[in-house]
Protein backbone atom coordinates (compact mmCIF):
# COMPACT_ATOMS: atom_id res chain seq x y z
CA UNK A 1 0.00 0.00 0.00
CA UNK A 2 1.57 3.27 -1.13
CA UNK A 3 0.51 6.55 0.92
CA UNK A 4 -0.39 9.77 -0.67
CA UNK A 5 0.79 12.64 1.30
CA UNK A 6 -1.19 15.96 -0.31
CA UNK A 7 -0.09 19.18 1.27
CA UNK A 8 -3.29 20.91 1.62
CA UNK A 9 -1.77 24.80 1.10
CA UNK A 10 -3.07 27.53 2.08
CA UNK A 11 -0.20 29.57 1.55
CA UNK A 12 -0.63 32.83 -0.19
CA UNK A 13 1.36 34.15 -3.21
CA UNK A 14 2.44 37.54 -0.45
CA UNK A 15 3.98 34.31 1.83
CA UNK A 16 5.29 32.36 -1.15
CA UNK A 17 7.53 35.68 -2.36
CA UNK A 18 8.22 37.07 1.31
CA UNK A 19 10.01 33.60 1.80
CA UNK A 20 11.95 33.79 -1.35
CA UNK A 21 12.80 37.45 -0.02
CA UNK A 22 14.04 36.73 2.87
CA UNK A 23 15.95 33.56 1.71
CA UNK A 24 17.76 35.72 -1.13
CA UNK A 25 18.80 37.96 1.21
CA UNK A 26 19.80 35.82 4.06
CA UNK A 27 21.85 33.49 1.36
CA UNK A 28 23.34 36.69 -0.21
CA UNK A 29 24.81 37.44 3.46
CA UNK A 30 25.44 33.41 4.28
CA UNK A 31 26.98 32.66 1.20
CA UNK A 32 29.92 35.64 1.89
CA UNK A 33 30.26 33.98 5.35
CA UNK A 34 30.77 30.48 3.91
CA UNK A 35 33.25 32.17 0.92
CA UNK A 36 34.94 33.74 3.48
CA UNK A 37 35.09 30.76 5.59
CA UNK A 38 36.58 28.63 2.73
CA UNK A 39 39.14 31.35 1.65
CA UNK A 40 40.10 31.73 5.67
CA UNK A 41 41.37 28.63 5.64
CA UNK A 42 42.86 28.47 2.89
CA UNK A 43 44.95 31.31 3.74
CA UNK A 44 45.93 29.56 6.40
CA UNK A 45 46.80 26.27 5.23
CA UNK A 46 49.04 28.39 2.56
CA UNK A 47 51.03 30.60 5.59
CA UNK A 48 51.54 26.40 7.07
CA UNK A 49 53.24 25.09 4.00
CA UNK A 50 54.69 28.92 3.18
CA UNK A 51 56.47 28.59 6.64
CA UNK A 52 57.51 25.34 5.97
CA UNK A 53 59.41 26.35 2.64
CA UNK A 54 60.44 29.60 3.86
CA UNK A 55 62.14 28.19 7.07
CA UNK A 56 63.33 24.91 5.16
CA UNK A 57 65.87 27.14 3.12
CA UNK A 58 66.44 29.39 6.25
CA UNK A 59 67.90 26.47 7.57
CA UNK A 60 69.61 25.21 4.82
CA UNK A 61 71.62 28.58 4.86
CA UNK A 62 72.38 28.28 8.38
CA UNK A 63 73.96 25.35 7.97
CA UNK A 64 76.44 26.44 5.47
CA UNK A 65 80.22 27.13 6.45
CA UNK A 66 81.04 29.57 3.84
CA UNK A 67 79.30 31.98 2.42
CA UNK A 68 80.61 30.26 -1.34
CA UNK A 69 78.58 26.59 -0.20
CA UNK A 70 75.13 29.45 0.51
CA UNK A 71 76.16 31.15 -3.06
CA UNK A 72 76.12 27.57 -4.54
CA UNK A 73 72.83 26.72 -3.24
CA UNK A 74 71.30 29.58 -3.98
CA UNK A 75 71.75 29.79 -7.60
CA UNK A 76 71.19 25.73 -7.93
CA UNK A 77 68.32 26.04 -6.13
CA UNK A 78 66.81 29.51 -7.33
CA UNK A 79 66.20 30.99 -10.50
CA UNK A 80 68.56 34.52 -10.45
CA UNK A 81 66.31 37.53 -10.69
CA UNK A 82 68.33 40.81 -9.99
CA UNK A 83 72.04 41.39 -9.24
CA UNK A 84 72.13 45.29 -7.54
CA UNK A 85 75.80 45.71 -6.14
CA UNK A 86 76.17 43.49 -3.25
CA UNK A 87 72.29 42.55 -3.32
CA UNK A 88 71.48 39.81 -4.89
CA UNK A 89 67.34 38.26 -5.46
CA UNK A 90 66.85 35.17 -6.62
CA UNK A 91 63.09 33.54 -6.98
CA UNK A 92 61.35 30.33 -7.27
CA UNK A 93 57.66 29.89 -8.63
CA UNK A 94 55.50 27.12 -7.42
CA UNK A 95 51.93 25.59 -8.32
CA UNK A 96 48.77 25.76 -6.37
CA UNK A 97 49.63 22.49 -5.07
CA UNK A 98 53.25 23.78 -3.89
CA UNK A 99 55.21 22.01 -6.79
CA UNK A 100 58.27 23.37 -8.01
CA UNK A 101 56.82 25.11 -11.48
CA UNK A 102 59.27 24.63 -14.22
CA UNK A 103 60.70 27.40 -16.95
CA UNK A 104 57.91 28.07 -19.84
CA UNK A 105 54.84 26.48 -17.39
CA UNK A 106 54.24 29.77 -16.34
CA UNK A 107 50.23 30.17 -16.49
CA UNK A 108 50.32 27.13 -13.57
CA UNK A 109 52.52 29.72 -11.30
CA UNK A 110 49.87 30.48 -7.99
CA UNK A 111 53.46 31.27 -5.49
CA UNK A 112 56.60 32.63 -5.43
CA UNK A 113 59.30 32.72 -2.59
CA UNK A 114 62.01 35.36 -2.98
CA UNK A 115 65.51 35.22 -1.34
CA UNK A 116 66.88 38.60 -0.74
CA UNK A 117 70.94 38.21 -0.15
CA UNK A 118 72.91 41.31 1.03
CA UNK A 119 76.34 41.87 2.44
CA UNK A 120 76.20 43.66 5.41
CA UNK A 121 80.10 44.34 6.21
CA UNK A 122 82.81 41.91 5.00
CA UNK A 123 85.76 42.76 6.93
CA UNK A 124 87.66 39.24 8.73
CA UNK A 125 84.54 37.92 7.69
CA UNK A 126 81.71 38.05 6.30
CA UNK A 127 78.04 39.16 7.31
CA UNK A 128 75.07 38.30 5.12
CA UNK A 129 71.35 39.20 5.33
CA UNK A 130 69.03 37.07 4.13
CA UNK A 131 65.46 38.09 4.02
CA UNK A 132 62.83 35.30 2.78
CA UNK A 133 59.38 36.23 1.48
CA UNK A 134 56.56 33.74 -0.01
CA UNK A 135 53.89 35.61 -1.41
CA UNK A 136 50.46 34.48 -3.33
CA UNK A 137 50.43 36.19 -7.25
CA UNK A 138 46.60 36.26 -7.24
CA UNK A 139 44.85 37.91 -3.87
CA UNK A 140 42.53 35.58 -2.17
CA UNK A 141 38.52 36.54 -3.30
CA UNK A 142 36.33 37.55 -0.72
CA UNK A 143 38.98 38.41 2.17
CA UNK A 144 41.67 40.45 0.55
CA UNK A 145 41.41 43.94 -0.34
CA UNK A 146 44.32 44.49 -2.06
CA UNK A 147 44.63 43.36 -5.20
CA UNK A 148 48.56 43.36 -5.21
CA UNK A 149 50.37 40.46 -4.15
CA UNK A 150 49.50 38.68 -1.41
CA UNK A 151 52.12 37.88 1.40
CA UNK A 152 52.12 34.84 3.23
CA UNK A 153 55.45 34.47 5.22
CA UNK A 154 58.24 36.63 5.70
CA UNK A 155 61.33 36.07 7.71
CA UNK A 156 64.90 38.16 8.22
CA UNK A 157 67.81 37.05 8.99
CA UNK A 158 71.74 37.10 8.99
CA UNK A 159 74.14 34.59 8.71
CA UNK A 160 78.50 35.24 9.69
CA UNK A 161 81.30 33.23 7.89
CA UNK A 162 84.71 33.81 9.12
CA UNK A 163 87.40 33.10 7.44
CA UNK A 164 88.41 30.75 9.27
CA UNK A 165 85.69 28.55 9.54
CA UNK A 166 83.35 27.33 12.69
CA UNK B 1 -9.32 -0.81 -7.92
CA UNK B 2 -5.97 0.46 -7.83
CA UNK B 3 -6.92 3.78 -6.29
CA UNK B 4 -8.06 1.78 -3.22
CA UNK B 5 -4.52 0.90 -2.40
CA UNK B 6 -3.49 4.59 -1.40
CA UNK B 7 -3.90 6.40 1.98
CA UNK B 8 -4.21 9.83 1.63
CA UNK B 9 -2.70 11.80 4.59
CA UNK B 10 -3.98 15.76 4.65
CA UNK B 11 -0.78 17.98 6.16
CA UNK B 12 -2.30 21.97 6.52
CA UNK B 13 0.70 24.26 6.76
CA UNK B 14 -1.16 26.71 8.14
CA UNK B 15 -0.66 30.43 7.31
CA UNK B 16 3.21 31.40 8.02
CA UNK B 17 4.18 28.29 8.13
CA UNK B 18 6.06 28.81 4.50
CA UNK B 19 7.87 31.52 6.72
CA UNK B 20 8.80 29.76 9.70
CA UNK B 21 10.07 27.08 7.54
CA UNK B 22 12.24 29.41 5.55
CA UNK B 23 13.40 31.13 8.87
CA UNK B 24 14.59 27.90 10.31
CA UNK B 25 16.77 26.77 7.49
CA UNK B 26 18.17 30.53 7.48
CA UNK B 27 19.09 30.33 11.06
CA UNK B 28 20.63 26.80 10.72
CA UNK B 29 22.65 27.57 7.57
CA UNK B 30 23.84 31.08 9.23
CA UNK B 31 24.89 29.03 12.16
CA UNK B 32 27.19 26.59 10.19
CA UNK B 33 28.48 29.50 8.10
CA UNK B 34 29.28 31.07 11.21
CA UNK B 35 31.14 28.40 13.03
CA UNK B 36 33.01 27.35 9.79
CA UNK B 37 34.44 31.15 9.89
CA UNK B 38 35.39 30.89 13.30
CA UNK B 39 36.75 27.65 12.97
CA UNK B 40 38.71 28.99 10.12
CA UNK B 41 39.83 32.06 11.31
CA UNK B 42 40.76 30.74 14.60
CA UNK B 43 43.08 28.53 12.16
CA UNK B 44 44.69 31.66 10.55
CA UNK B 45 45.26 33.57 14.21
CA UNK B 46 47.19 30.12 15.09
CA UNK B 47 49.47 30.57 12.01
CA UNK B 48 49.68 34.19 11.97
CA UNK B 49 51.33 33.28 16.22
CA UNK B 50 53.11 30.65 14.90
CA UNK B 51 54.86 33.40 12.03
CA UNK B 52 55.31 36.01 14.49
CA UNK B 53 57.05 33.59 16.97
CA UNK B 54 59.44 31.89 13.85
CA UNK B 55 60.68 35.61 12.25
CA UNK B 56 61.34 36.53 16.32
CA UNK B 57 63.47 33.78 16.59
CA UNK B 58 65.26 34.25 13.12
CA UNK B 59 65.89 38.12 13.77
CA UNK B 60 67.12 36.69 17.27
CA UNK B 61 69.40 34.83 15.45
CA UNK B 62 70.30 37.11 13.09
CA UNK B 63 71.19 39.38 16.23
CA UNK B 64 73.83 36.64 17.60
CA UNK B 65 75.27 36.12 14.30
CA UNK B 66 76.20 39.81 14.41
CA UNK B 67 77.39 39.60 18.05
CA UNK B 68 79.85 36.52 16.60
CA UNK B 69 80.85 38.85 13.80
CA UNK B 70 81.64 41.63 16.64
CA UNK B 71 83.66 38.71 18.64
CA UNK B 72 85.29 37.25 15.55
CA UNK B 73 86.69 41.05 14.24
CA UNK B 74 88.10 41.56 17.89
CA UNK B 75 89.56 38.58 18.13
CA UNK B 76 91.56 39.51 14.28
CA UNK B 77 92.35 42.71 15.59
CA UNK B 78 93.91 41.02 18.92
CA UNK B 79 95.92 38.69 16.75
CA UNK B 80 96.77 41.63 14.39
CA UNK B 81 98.54 42.96 17.41
CA UNK B 82 100.96 40.04 18.52
CA UNK B 83 104.61 39.86 17.25
CA UNK B 84 106.13 36.93 16.31
CA UNK B 85 108.26 36.90 19.83
CA UNK B 86 104.81 36.64 21.63
CA UNK B 87 103.65 33.80 23.87
CA UNK B 88 100.00 32.42 23.37
CA UNK B 89 99.16 34.30 26.74
CA UNK B 90 99.61 37.68 25.18
CA UNK B 91 96.76 36.96 22.73
CA UNK B 92 94.76 36.05 25.25
CA UNK B 93 95.28 38.97 27.04
CA UNK B 94 94.85 41.06 24.10
CA UNK B 95 91.35 39.16 23.13
CA UNK B 96 90.18 39.58 26.62
CA UNK B 97 90.69 43.32 26.25
CA UNK B 98 89.45 43.92 22.85
CA UNK B 99 86.07 41.43 23.72
CA UNK B 100 85.17 43.77 26.99
CA UNK B 101 84.66 46.64 24.87
CA UNK B 102 81.75 44.52 23.47
CA UNK B 103 78.60 45.38 25.18
CA UNK B 104 76.92 42.15 26.34
CA UNK B 105 79.62 39.71 26.19
CA UNK B 106 81.42 38.13 29.31
CA UNK B 107 84.84 36.31 29.84
CA UNK B 108 84.83 33.05 31.52
CA UNK B 109 88.60 31.90 31.87
CA UNK B 110 89.55 27.94 32.02
CA UNK B 111 92.15 26.22 33.68
CA UNK B 112 94.29 25.83 30.70
CA UNK B 113 94.74 29.81 29.85
CA UNK B 114 92.47 29.90 27.61
CA UNK B 115 89.50 31.19 27.68
CA UNK B 116 85.26 31.31 27.17
CA UNK B 117 83.20 34.52 25.55
CA UNK B 118 79.10 33.87 26.65
CA UNK B 119 76.70 36.55 25.38
CA UNK B 120 72.63 36.54 25.04
CA UNK B 121 70.55 37.75 21.71
CA UNK B 122 67.21 38.89 22.95
CA UNK B 123 64.00 38.47 21.27
CA UNK B 124 61.15 40.30 21.53
CA UNK B 125 58.79 37.53 22.16
CA UNK B 126 60.03 35.80 25.37
CA UNK B 127 62.56 34.02 24.26
CA UNK B 128 66.26 34.16 24.46
CA UNK B 129 69.60 32.46 22.20
CA UNK B 130 72.45 31.60 24.59
CA UNK B 131 75.93 31.36 23.10
CA UNK B 132 79.33 30.38 24.60
CA UNK B 133 82.31 30.20 22.08
CA UNK B 134 85.74 28.61 23.22
CA UNK B 135 88.41 31.22 22.38
CA UNK B 136 91.39 28.21 21.02
CA UNK B 137 94.69 27.88 19.83
CA UNK B 138 95.81 31.95 20.01
CA UNK B 139 94.57 32.56 17.34
CA UNK B 140 91.35 34.39 15.84
CA UNK B 141 89.32 31.28 15.78
CA UNK B 142 86.37 30.25 17.97
CA UNK B 143 84.40 26.74 18.67
CA UNK B 144 80.39 27.10 19.37
CA UNK B 145 79.87 25.38 22.17
CA UNK B 146 76.43 26.43 22.78
CA UNK B 147 74.01 27.92 20.93
CA UNK B 148 70.82 27.42 22.66
CA UNK B 149 67.30 29.07 22.54
CA UNK B 150 65.71 29.61 25.81
CA UNK B 151 62.53 31.53 27.45
CA UNK B 152 63.64 34.63 29.14
CA UNK B 153 61.40 34.67 31.75
CA UNK B 154 59.53 31.35 32.95
CA UNK B 155 56.49 31.03 34.37
CA UNK B 156 56.00 30.66 37.91
CA UNK B 157 53.56 27.71 38.35
CA UNK B 158 54.14 27.38 42.44
CA UNK B 159 51.69 29.20 43.21
CA UNK B 160 48.93 27.73 41.33
CA UNK B 161 50.07 23.92 42.67
CA UNK B 162 47.38 22.78 44.87
CA UNK B 163 49.12 19.77 46.96
CA UNK B 164 46.54 16.94 46.41
CA UNK B 165 48.32 14.23 48.16
CA UNK B 166 51.51 14.38 50.29
CA UNK B 167 51.61 10.51 50.88
CA UNK B 168 52.19 8.54 54.55
CA UNK B 169 55.03 9.37 56.38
Amino acid sequence: MKNRISINSEVSLIEIIMSILIFAIAGAIMLNCFGAAKFTQMKANDKVEAGNKVQSIAEMIKSFNTSIEADEYLTENFKLLKTDGKEKIYVNYYDKCWNLCEKGNEENNEYFITVKTSDVFSGSGQLKEFVITSEKIEPYPFISKNKKNYSLYKIETKKFFSIAGR
Amino acid sequence: MENKNYRATNISMGMGGAIIVVILVVLCLTVFSVLSFSTAYSDLKLTEKTEEMAADYYITNGKAEEKLADVYNELSLAAEKMKDTDTPEVFYNNATVQLAGIDGVSIINTDNGSFKAYYESLGDKNQKICVTLNIINHRPYYEIETWNLAAIELPDYEQQNIDLWEGFE
